[in-house]
């Protein structure tokens, strides 16, 4: 072939393709903005009708009626996502009563059924900040998309029974991040209605989760997690250990105490600087001793969270730390900086 | 004809086949970005998480973020910067803002808005940086702190602020960087529950033709000037499908600084920024490298969905000095880290990136400057004929039109479209203009910066910046 033909097609091969982008740019540009054109003007009117209902408290006017009727279903679906986002507690009811009474809780119903994933989310969704069809919810938790799942788990912060508590529990497993966040957030969310099945958890220490669990744990801070905590106190894992260590310390209680002392001399230093921040929190004076003792630690955090626990601890703990800061000490620098540490946080900095 | 001149011609005919083959085979590669680009984009306007989103601003296991903002003489524009950033809405975010020993009025403006009150704070001085001389915390805001120190350079002020800096994770951000409200809440989404993702980088935009009012992007518009046109098409080129594209083939050695995430002590294990004009891209790859000589993952993720605005250059002078800076430092980064070429120890980014980024990103001016001196000499030689020579055109500049437009068309059919279909029509002639002319310039640039590269130059040069006129359209 020659050059020529060779650049004949070439030029098909290249131009054919601009054309085409070319024109489907402008088609939908113009497609997109005529749309949002009408999609603003229907929601504007139909955005109204509801809050009439909102506000009012009235029944449906058959003029609002019959624009809501006659709005497409994503957008129905759009605006009832939108207003109940902005919407107090007593108005949820109306909002929710005009949804079911327009179908929106059954188009969702139905979306949930979906093949694919991206409507089954958005039913889901919706359901959720309507906070209907509770019923499906064991179901979404088990979905075979990871974002079903984590939207389940969030919804199920609201009234979520024993069963869906562990779902949600594995979902402290699950293999996407965004997954697990929600579910450990959600966790922390439901309080203490998920402390036997986090006890339970963690009573397994070599369960997948477990991390997570104790996450959750030393944010809800309850007495039943002080055994299971002491007992991954010896756990080979480090993170986990400290995870552990940070448990006791939003616990507290004698035997925390005696155990945070311990991990004054753990081989790892998250650990360590772990114990002495939670002996720190709980003001815990007489392990001053021990805890100044870490001002000398080869790693930055175990030294500061050290000098920072011995401030929090009071007059024993700031006598400490003038000895630490005497002149050719080697804890000198650190001392003398948490001495002389000052912020608008602490109580002894007035307002100018 | 001459033996010499026969061998000549055959030089140049080879050189053109070589130069074409070159070129066909890179916009080969770029498809394939092109095509794993649209499949992220396309999942992640499916997902819509703005639930998920708001969740975050309650959240107790939100990561804090501390933002830097390393500021030099900024008295005129800091404490507006500074107001834009205290509206973001992310839940305890902390500001650092290091004065790098401005010798005009950057402090005394801040002292002056923000009721600033000298602290001591605990912190351990790790990363080198000059002398910090004075920190101060808001009573207005307490999560906004100041420091001074003494000057020192970007990257200085930058390490200087992550020493003081108390986030989990921190934010490089650009004195003119305009964010949108829920930016990091999107960016922080891909460290959430992993520990994998070392960093993550964000779309940036090109803010001139838009409209702002109170440092929020109010109307978005194609800009109307050529200058600013033809970057607001690269910048979608870059980002929309370079950027994205890697995120399914080995994650990304280079995010924009303007708007990027980290994880602190990851930055302070590998020793902060480096002075120099590449630190955007070297400390990626240093911290990639970081995670495979210490056998972790080390993800740096792109999301495409935050975009960070900011004001493109609208002069010829100033964008030659940006570009041949920006070339000047990929010559440094890959000089530096060449090691890492075709080493087995670092995987992909050994194997698929660095051979890319050298063979292609900064082999191509050169190479697409041979192409034209040799399609010229092999024309009046009579070495190549004309459809070759066309051929070679349409390899280089037809392709490259054809991923503009794929670029566009990616953004029109996603959440980064602009509004109306005159600014569709806009970007479509900036798309078609960038070729005839302003690419060449280009290649002219960035040449340059190789040439100065091999000489030892490090000046970063000065960046004029107009600024975007509030409330109206400029640009």
């Amino acid at each position: 072939m020659t050059h020529s033909g060779i650049l004949e097609i070439a030029l098909i091969a290249v131009f054919a393709p601009v054309v085409v982008m070319t024109t489907l740019i402008i088609a939908h540009a113009k497609h997109a903005d005529a749309r949002e054109k009408r999609d603003a003007l229907a929601l504007d009117q139909c955005r109204g009708s509801l809050i009439r209902v909102l506000v009012d408290g009235a029944n449906v006017a058959p003029v609002d009626r019959s624009l809501l009727s006659g709005l497409p279903a994503r957008l129905l679906l759009d605006l009832f996502l939108e207003l109940e986002r902005s919407v107090r507690t007593s108005e949820t009811l109306s909002l929710r009563a005009v949804a079911i009474e327009f179908g929106v809780v059954d188009s969702a119903e139905l979306l949930i059924g979906s093949r694919r994933w991206w409507r089954r989310l958005r039913g889901v969704q919706l359901l959720m900040l309507l906070d209907e069809r509770r019923e499906l919810r064991p179901a979404l938790l088990a979905d075979t998309h990871t974002r079903i799942r984590s939207t389940a788990a969030a919804w199920s912060v609201a009234g979520a029974t024993p069963e869906e508590i562990e779902a949600v529990i594995h979902l402290l497993d699950d293999p996407d991040a965004l997954t697990r966040f929600i579910a450990t957030d959600t966790l922390i969310r439901t309080g203490r209605e998920a402390v036997p099945a986090i006890v339970e958890l963690l009573a397994n220490r070599e369960a997948r989760g477990v991390a997570a669990a104790l996450e959750v744990a030393s944010s809800i801070n309850d007495p039943r997690f002080l055994d299971p905590a002491l007992e991954l106190c010896r756990h080979e894992g480090a993170l986990i250990r400290s995870l552990a260590y940070r448990v006791l310390g939003a616990v507290g209680g004698t035997r925390a105490l005696d155990q945070l002392a311990v991990g004054l001399a753990d081989s790892d230093e998250r650990v360590r600087a772990e114990a002495a921040a939670a002996l720190g929190r709980l003001r815990h004076w007489p392990a001053a001793t021990l805890v100044a003792l870490c001002l000398n630690d080869e790693h930055w955090n175990v030294r500061s969270a050290a000098g920072l626990a011995l401030r929090d601890m009071g007059s024993p703990g700031i006598l400490l730390l003038r000895r630490a800061a005497r002149p050719h000490s080697p804890t000198a620098p650190l001392a003398r900086q948490i001495l002389a540490r000052r912020d608008l946080f602490d109580s002894d900095v007035g307002a100018a | 004809m001459s033996g010499v001149e026969e061998a000549i011609r055959s030089m140049l005919s080879i050189s053109t086949w070589a130069i074409l083959c070159y070129f066909v085979v890179v916009n080969c590669l770029y498809l394939v970005l092109m095509v794993s680009a649209a499949l992220d984009l396309r999942t992640h306007s499916l997902e819509a998480d703005d639930d998920q989103l708001r969740r975050l601003l309650s959240s107790p296991l939100a990561p804090r973020i501390s933002m830097l903002v390393p500021a030099y003489n900024e008295s005129v524009t800091i404490v507006e910067n500074i107001r834009g950033l205290l509206t973001l809405a992310y839940p305890g975010l902390e500001i650092v803002v290091v004065d790098d020993g401005s010798n005009d009025e950057t402090i005394a403006a801040l002292r002056s808005e923000f009721d600033l009150e000298p602290i001591s704070p605990v912190f351990h001085k790790v990363l080198p940086a000059e002398e910090i001389t004075s920190v101060f915390r808001s009573r207005l805001h307490p999560d906004l702190v100041v420091a001074a120190k003494k000057n020192g350079g970007k990257s200085d002020a930058l390490n200087a602020a992550i020493d003081l800096a108390s986030g989990e994770l921190v934010c490089s951000l650009d004195a003119d960087t305009i964010l949108e409200e829920d930016a990091l809440q999107r960016l922080v989404r891909p460290f959430l529950g992993s520990d994998e993702v070392v960093a993550a980088g964000a779309t940036i935009r090109v803010a001139n033709g838009c409209t702002v009012h109170n440092g929020r992007m109010k109307e978005v518009h194609a800009p109307r000037r050529f200058v600013a046109g033809v970057q607001a098409v690269e910048y979608l080129r870059a980002f929309l499908f370079g950027r994205l594209g890697w995120n399914r083939l080995g994650g990304n050695i280079v995010i924009s600084g303007a708007f990027a995430l980290f994880r602190r002590q990851l930055l302070i294990d590998i020793g902060g920024y480096r002075h120099g004009v590449g630190e955007d891209m070297d400390i990626i790859v240093r911290l990639r490298r970081d995670g495979y000589e210490r056998g972790r993952h080390a993800r740096v993720e792109f999301v495409a969905d935050p975009v960070a605005w900011t004001e493109a250059p609208d002069s010829l002078r100033v964008l030659a000095r940006q570009r041949d800076r920006w070339h000047r430092g990929l010559s440094e980064t890959l000089w530096h880290h060449h090691r890492v070429l075709l080493n087995r120890r670092y995987g992909v980014l050994g194997w698929v990136l660095f051979p890319f980024f050298v063979a292609i990103e900064w082999v191509a001016p050169v190479v697409e400057a041979a192409g034209l001196v040799t399609i010229v000499a092999g024309l009046v030689l009579g070495a190549i004929d004309v459809p070759l020579a066309a051929l070679v055109f349409l390899a280089a500049y037809g392709l490259g039109l054809l991923h503009s437009l794929s670029a566009i068309t990616l953004a029109e059919f996603s959440s980064q479209r602009y509004g109306s279909v005159r600014d569709s029509r806009r970007m479509l002639m900036w798309a078609i203009l960038e070729n005839l002319g302003y690419r060449q310039l280009t290649v002219w640039w960035r040449l340059r910066g190789i040439a100065r590269f091999l000489r030892g130059n490090t000046e970063w040069g000065s960046m004029e910046r107009r600024g975007i006129p509030t409330g109206e359209a400029a640009g």
